[in-house]
């Protein structure tokens, strides 16, 4: 009996380290600027975070938008249109100190963006967006399921850098 | 006039989003919408879009121009001030023609000119105030899709189905002295 007190009680613990280990891990990592600039670096278990949210506000669980459902039928097409379409530039707009750029790279929408010295590039999964699309009700959107769509990505998601300044990253491990 | 010529390319993207069906054949092809203003400062923009997408924004776009004006199905109504029944019989007239200067209008500094080139109607427009000058080239079977509809009705889906399947190369190019706007299929 003890033995299966003690096989029981080890269970546990062992069933949700590994749980950690097989979930996906957003990684926020913070650089601060200048040769001494800290880093920080915090691995987010999104099944944790998703599990988090349920005990969160209700603003914070739900996202309305419900001026966006009539458009909904036509979200999902653009998706599967844009994936398969043919990898390039889809929008590029240079003004003086400032350039957008998306671009269709295999099932990725690179966005790039240049302000001043500030330098943003994101990446989107069109998978994660069909996801998103799909968890949309008709009102709004679940902040979990957004959660499980950002699990979609594979690398990079978010960087930003500035020239001398803090630079943040956050990518899906 | 640099608003004019940016919102007159705006509006012909509109028109071209707001197609309805585009032929399989456009599948492979893609729309190009370019802005460039002069100067080291100007701005530039440059849009390319797979026409199949931008089949389901033109259903969008359709959706948002029958709230806007009234009517329905894929004919819009244009209200009395302009006699579609009679540019459609003007229009049967003219294209019979061949290449012409087909209108001809000057107010205070402004002049519209509208003519026919080969398969080609040409819009050029000028303004003395602000030195500005535009020119916009529409496909003669353009036109004629437009104007197939009934009675006061302009058939803006035909005409935009027309454009989309059936047009290769530049559909606008709208400039004047700091903005150029073109608007091509390839």
């Amino acid at each position: 009996m003890p033995t299966k007190l003690i096989v029981g009680f080890l269970a546990l613990p062992a069933i949700f380290l590994g749980l950690l280990l097989s979930a996906d891990y957003a990684v926020v990592d913070v650089r601060e600027g200048g040769p001494g600039g800290m880093r920080i670096i915090v691995p987010v278990p999104l099944a944790l975070a998703r599990v988090a949210l349920s005990f969160a506000p209700p603003e914070a669980r739900y996202i309305q938008v419900p001026e966006i459902a009539e458009y909904l039928p036509y979200a999902e097409r653009l998706v599967e249109e844009l994936r398969g379409a043919r990898d390039g530039l889809l929008v590029s707009v240079e003004e003086r100190d400032q350039t957008v750029r998306i671009r269709k790279v295999g099932d990725m929408l690179e966005v790039h963006v240049v302000d001043g010295d500030e330098l943003i590039d994101v990446t989107v999964p069109l998978d994660a967006v069909l996801d998103v699309v799909r968890a949309y009700d008709g009102r709004g959107f679940d902040t979990r399921d957004l959660l499980r769509a950002v699990g979609r990505a594979d690398g990079d998601l978010v960087h930003v850098r500035a020239r001398g300044r803090e630079e943040v990253k956050v990518w899906i491990w | 006039m640099r608003k004019q010529a940016i919102s007159t390319a705006a509006l012909a993207t509109a028109l071209l989003l707001s197609a309805g069906g585009v032929s399989a054949q456009s599948a492979a092809r893609w729309l190009h919408v370019r802005v460039t203003e002069s100067g080291d400062n100007g701005t530039r923009v440059a849009v390319n879009l797979p026409l199949s997408l931008v089949q389901v924004f033109a259903e969008i776009a359709e959706d948002e121009i029958r709230k806007e004006l009234s009517g329905g199905g894929s004919h819009f109504h244009l209200g009395h001030e302009i006699q579609i029944a009679d540019l459609r019989r003007a229009w049967n007239e003219l294209r019979a023609a061949g290449d012409a200067e087909l209108v001809e209008i000057e107010e205070n500094d402004q002049r519209v000119k509208i003519s026919r080139l080969a398969d080609k109607i040409i819009i050029e427009f000028s303004e003395r105030g602000n030195d500005s000058n535009g020119r916009v080239e529409v496909p003669v079977s353009v036109v004629d899709a437009l104007l197939s509809g009934d009675g006061e009705e302009l058939n803006v889906r035909a005409a935009l189905d027309q454009l989309i399947a059936n047009t290769a190369g530049e559909i606008v190019f709208v400039e004047d002295q700091r903005t150029t706007v073109r608007v091509w299929i390839e």
